[in-house]
């Protein structure tokens, strides 16, 4: 396991250069002069922030020497600070991934929740009538404007019936209650963006879970083991689940990028502090430092997901281990 | 029986794609009012037989301007696509036919872009070169062409062991023509069918865009555009809520389903 | 609370455009950014002014903001999310009264001397700062130098680079002689004070006090959760009282629509309405009797600039024939649902400075195009556009991206444009790129943009021939010597009754010019939480008493939400 997992991470080398030097490229494809910022009529603001973008990138270097060096800052995650509020950029990423990896992670949970067994049931009768009822559903949600899903789920259980708090993170005023009340103030809070990021992405895992379960339920040891007259529900979560669920680890390493993504529209609607607000914000003033940052940090991010996918496979399935490069 | 579950998508997904390119491509005998024909004594009118959908905050007609959004919608969702196959199956013809290092720095490529929120990377450039139909095509595209080539690749390392393509090699045809006249055209299909689903992504992406502001330029009637000004009439005008999220909800269904039941018949097959 | 301290930032010229421009963009602090003037409550007679003296200490007022601060450095600034907070953070040494007179803040009085070339504050005594070290004249100076320092990065030197020098004549007194007579100068002093004992030597990029800052003002700080909320507390020993309320707490909601539907279940206070909320909205039994709505002319105006470099609008009659043919009433029905009022030059009609003799041009196509006949536009190949030397006349109107107001108005103007043969085209830009690559650049043929005004009217920055520098204000390049010389003399003028004659001059000859189509001064909307007592609309707003606001017990919609003493 241990040389899998430095193989693993040494495979991941070549992609952080491909990542840094995108990022690089990036920085250089600004139209115009890269250090040309600033949403600020001040010009005594532009020009300080054009010469910190100058200093800190080194744009007068030769690009190896700019190149190198600035790899060799975002290697200690020294992202420069922030051209809107001063503020290094890695502080400010560092404040906002809780509440942004919190919520992907619960939606995670919630897509496997609902997804795993909608594809599992499906995939035991294909075309059924639970199978088309479930293929339209989980596509529904997938081609339904998540905003839009939002406003209306914000304005029905939010204003109408009042279920729910519309928008925020907690309530006003509970830091001094105690922690079990602090929770379902907390819970109530994250109920409609976890729900409306969980419904976007139910169809991928739904899906998948679904074609897995049924090409697994063809081979030949299933086959078998029905014959053997297992009862079903023992063929299929005993023998089949347990092959048709290792391909989905590696949807859940891959689903990292689109998640972050999409928490900038959910985000902003809910009025949730996240890395996804962040980088809007960093968007809209210009905000080169933070958005650098947060590109490359995002990507690294991906990495780590990936890696931990390979590795909860290859804890999974000893074959990959032993045998050659997964994934 | 399987086989015509399958076809039930394609048809309703297939049917609804038809009527809508109908109706968009017949825009102007369709539309019954000039889509951005202002008329404040008419602002905000539920519907009506006058205005079949209400009008917006303008006075200007939802259906007709509904109608118009679908060109625009329509057109970002197949030219973000187009470009997305392009780049993607040159890349992945190139990396599946001469493998070696070609497909190993191509397949890094991938990996590396792979890595990126792609809405992430849409935001920073839409917002550094701007807003127009075209761009926002472009940029979607751009930043949507990896899956394309992975399953190109995948096709072509398939494809490249079968008899007729290694005849062709023995008979001495160059790289070009084997892959444009025996790569390309079987590779193809698998292609075809993600490039439905990712038609309907598209038009998602664009009206996410349109959300945060940095969509198609109004008074433009993209779906997303329409949307974004229901933000501002909640609970007031429940018709501009309602109808452009339809729209869009029915027609990316609409191309999920489709693609899916082509996915479908093409496993089967 | 946040306007009356917003109208002490009088004369900070850069903050003008940034006010209006941004505050379409972010509506919801609309009203803390446009001062105000006449008393129109709309809904509810304005409540008698002083504080009930039976006002209960306690609850919180909750504020929704659509953008968060950056910086609470009082002259850094420079977003209106940020001057909210400093506002209730700290004082200036005047600010205006609701009458619109000048009285003492952390100035107890002060006496203008040598025909206005010196001023001598004295200050209040027994002030603190929020960390009980008492506020003294060093502190002003302290503030003054930071300002007028070419290496502090703020956008509000500009008045303060007048004064010749500024000496500590003892801890409670401060002389400023300014290099020639200047009439803005007082109200200028409405800038907020800076601690000397926390920022001397303290370094702008990296000082804490930019997210902890420490004021003397009625609130204190306590806490910011970046991007969520700011939370203030009252200051129980603010030289005027403490305030009712135990709490301002602002929460940042970033969508406008999150914004209404919170106030629809009481989660927010005190926010800023759209017209069409205001119109079409709140009339529910719901928001009658949980709300009360104001209404009162932002003090500040829309427009559309023209680049006078452009030859085609170089020429006088063709930017009058562009205001005869744009229909203002049309705009303001249709953009604001009547909420605004037709503008008819750099003043709000409350000015003093404002020429009721100025009569805005009727709505006439048919004069307009006699106009531009006049300066050679026909339509000579009958495709029905105008042109001239086989040029059509077309142009871009540029507009900022998130302001939904200028974007409907524009498509107005582009159809009244076109029904006398102009051509418009028109482009949303995002803010930051609006500056640098078309405002900055001088790039661009016409534009669709707002100015928030401070009280004082000097036009100086906006239009005097000497701003049009890259990064000043007259980017529209107006060049008038006569307006020149008068823009100068209204500043060396002190008395009140001779500098209106000043600018009512001014106005007139601007509005003859037509350097901008002036649209619309919109109304500022705010709506507040009806439990509140003493909220009142005087001309500057209803803000200025925030102190003076309470909640009746019984009413508390935070009762657990106590200040631990």
């Amino acid at each position: 396991m241990l040389t899998y997992l430095i193989r693993r991470v040494l495979g991941l080398i070549p992609l952080g250069i491909g990542i840094t030097l995108l990022c690089f490229v990036v920085i250089h494809l600004t139209p115009g002069d890269p250090a040309v910022v600033g949403t600020d009529l001040n010009p005594k603001i532009s020009l300080q922030a054009r010469q910190r973008i100058k200093e800190f990138y080194g744009l007068n270097d030769p690009l190896p020497v700019q190149y190198g060096r600035w790899v060799a800052r975002v290697a200690r995650l020294d992202f420069g600070r922030s051209l809107a509020d001063n503020r290094p950029v890695s502080e400010k990423i560092a404040e906002r991934i809780p509440v942004t990896l919190t919520i992907n992670v619960l939606s995670m949970l919630l897509i496997l929740l609902l997804g795993l067994p909608i594809g599992i049931v499906a995939a035991a009768k294909p075309h059924g009538v639970f199978d088309h009822a479930t293929t339209l559903l989980v596509f529904l949600g997938f081609s339904m404007p998540t905003f839009w899903l939002a406003l209306l789920l914000m304005q029905w259980l939010g204003v109408q019936w009042q279920w729910l708090p519309i928008s925020g993170l907690q309530g006003l005023g509970t830091d001094s209650w105690p922690w079990w009340e602090r929770g379902w103030d907390l819970a109530r809070h994250l109920a409609l963006p976890v729900f409306v990021s969980a419904f976007g992405g139910l169809a991928g895992v739904a899906r998948y879970m679904r074609s897995q379960m049924v090409d697994v339920l063809q081979q030949d040891y299933i086959r078998t083991a029905r014959a053997k007259g297992l009862p079903e529900p023992r063929v299929l979560f005993d023998h089949a689940l347990r092959n048709a669920l290792l391909p989905i680890i590696t949807i859940l390493g891959l689903s990292v990028p689109g998640l972050l993504g999409g928490s900038v529209i959910f985000e902003t609607i809910f009025a949730i502090p996240g890395l996804g607000r962040l980088y809007y914000d960093a968007v809209m003033a210009r905000d080169l430092m933070t958005v650098m940052g947060l590109l490359t940090i995002s990507a690294g991010l991906t990495l780590l997901g990936n890696l931990l996918a390979d590795l909860a496979y290859a804890y999974a399935d000893p074959r990959i281990r032993v045998g050659g490069q997964g994934g | 029986m399987r086989r015509r579950a399958a076809d039930l998508w394609v048809r309703i997904g297939g049917g609804v794609i038809v009527a809508l390119a109908v109706l968009a491509v017949a825009a102007p005998s369709a539309a019954t009012h000039d889509p951005n024909a202002i008329d404040l004594l008419e602002a905000l009118q539920p519907p009506s037989a006058l205005h079949w959908l209400g009008t917006d905050s303008l006075g200007r007609d939802l259906y007709s301007r509904l109608v118009f959004g679908a060109r625009i919608s329509l057109l970002v969702g197949v030219g973000a696509i187009g470009v997305a196959m392009l780049i993607g199956t040159a890349l992945g013809l190139a990396a599946g036919w001469y493998g070696g290092w070609v497909d190993s720095a191509l397949m890094r490529f991938v990996d590396v872009m792979l890595c990126f929120p792609t809405f992430f990377l849409l935001l920073a450039i839409v917002a550094l070169i701007g807003q127009s139909v075209a761009n926002i095509i472009l940029i979607i595209g751009v930043t949507g062409w990896m899956g394309v080539a992975r399953l190109v690749r995948a096709e072509v390392l398939s494809l490249k062991e079968r008899e007729f393509i290694q005849a062709a090699r023995v008979l001495g045809f160059g790289a070009g023509r084997i892959m444009w006249r025996h790569l390309l055209p079987n590779a193809l299909s698998p292609v075809l069918v993600s490039a439905t689903l990712g038609i309907g992504s598209a038009i998602l992406v664009e009206s996410g865009l349109s959300f945060l502001g940095l969509g198609v330029q109004p008074p433009t009637p993209s779906w997303g555009n329409l949307l974004i000004d229901a933000k501002g009439t909640l609970g007031v005008a429940w018709w501009l809520t309602l109808y452009p999220g339809l729209a869009i909800l029915c027609t990316v269904l609409a191309f999920n389903l489709l693609g899916e039941g082509l996915r479908e018949r093409l496993g089967r097959s | 609370m946040t306007p009356a301290r917003r109208s002490n930032a009088v004369g900070r010229a850069p903050h003008r455009l940034r006010g209006i421009a941004r505050s379409a963009a972010f509506l919801a602090t609309f009203l803390f950014v446009c001062q105000v003037v006449p008393l129109r409550a709309e809904n509810q007679p304005a409540a008698g002014l002083p504080a009930a003296p039976a006002a209960q200490a306690g609850d919180t007022l909750v504020a929704g903001s659509i953008g968060d601060a950056r910086n609470l450095i009082p002259i850094l600034a420079s977003d209106s999310a940020s001057a909210d907070i400093c506002g209730l953070v700290f004082n200036g040494l005047v600010k205006y009264a609701p009458d619109l007179t000048l009285v003492g803040d952390l100035a107890e009085r002060w006496e203008v001397q040598e025909g206005g070339l010196v001023i001598v504050f004295h200050l209040r005594p027994g002030v603190r700062w929020h960390d009980e070290v008492p506020f003294t004249a060093q502190d002003v100076r302290f503030t003054y130098e930071r300002l007028v320092d070419p290496g502090t990065p703020t956008p509000y030197s500009g008045d303060f680079e007048r004064i010749e020098r500024l000496e500590v004549m003892d801890e409670l007194t401060v002389r400023v002689r300014y290099k020639e007579p200047f009439a803005p100068g007082l109200a200028s002093w409405g800038m907020w004070m800076m601690p000397r004992h926390l920022l001397e030597g303290a370094d702008w990029q990296t000082t804490p006090f930019a997210r902890r800052p420490i004021g003397t003002g009625p609130f204190r700080f306590r806490r910011w959760k970046t991007g969520e909320s700011i939370e203030l507390i009252a200051n129980p020993s603010y030289f005027e009282h403490r305030p009712h309320v135990d709490r301002h707490f602002t929460r940042i909601i970033p969508d406008q629509a999150t914004m209404f539907l919170e106030l629809s279940t009481e989660q927010v206070d005190l926010s800023g309405l759209t017209p069409l909320q205001f119109r079409r909205q709140i009339d529910t039994p719901f928001f009658r009797t949980h709300y009360r709505v104001f209404r009162y002319p932002a003090f500040g105006y829309t427009y559309v600039g023209y680049n006078l470099r452009d030859p085609r609008f170089a020429d006088r009659r063709v930017r009058q024939a562009l205001n005869l043919a744009i229909n203002k009433e049309e705009i303001i029905d249709g953009v604001l649902l009547g909420l605004g009022r037709v503008s008819t030059g750099p003043f709000p009609p409350e000015s003093w400075a404002y020429d009721e003799a100025v009569t805005p041009a009727p709505y006439d196509p048919a004069q307009a195009k006699d106009l531009l006949a006049e300066a050679g536009w026909r339509d000579s190949d009958g495709d029905g556009w105008l042109d001239l030397e086989g040029q059509p006349f077309r142009f871009t109107l540029l507009t900022n991206q998130g302001n939904d107001q200028r974007q409907k108005a524009a498509e107005i103007i582009q159809r009244r444009l076109k029904e006398i043969g102009i051509q418009v085209e028109i482009r949303v830009v995002e803010w930051s790129a609006f500056l640098s690559q078309f405002i900055d650049a001088r790039n661009f043929e016409a534009i669709l943009l707002g100015w928030g005004l401070s009280r004082d009217p000097d036009l100086f920055d906006i239009f005097h021939s000497s701003k049009t520098k890259p990064g000043e204000f007259n980017f529209v390049g107006y060049n008038n010597e006569d307006v020149d010389r008068l823009i100068l003399e209204g500043r060396r003028t002190f008395d009140q009754a001779e500098r209106a004659a000043i600018y009512k001059r001014i106005h007139a000859l601007i509005y003859e010019d037509q350097p901008y189509t002036f649209l619309y001064v919109p109304d500022a909307l705010p709506i507040v939480h009806a439990r509140f007592r003493n909220v009142a609309v005087t001309p500057i707003g209803i803000g200025y008493n925030l102190i003076d606001w309470y909640a009746p017990t019984a009413e508390w919609r935070y009762p657990r939400w106590r200040l631990e003493p």
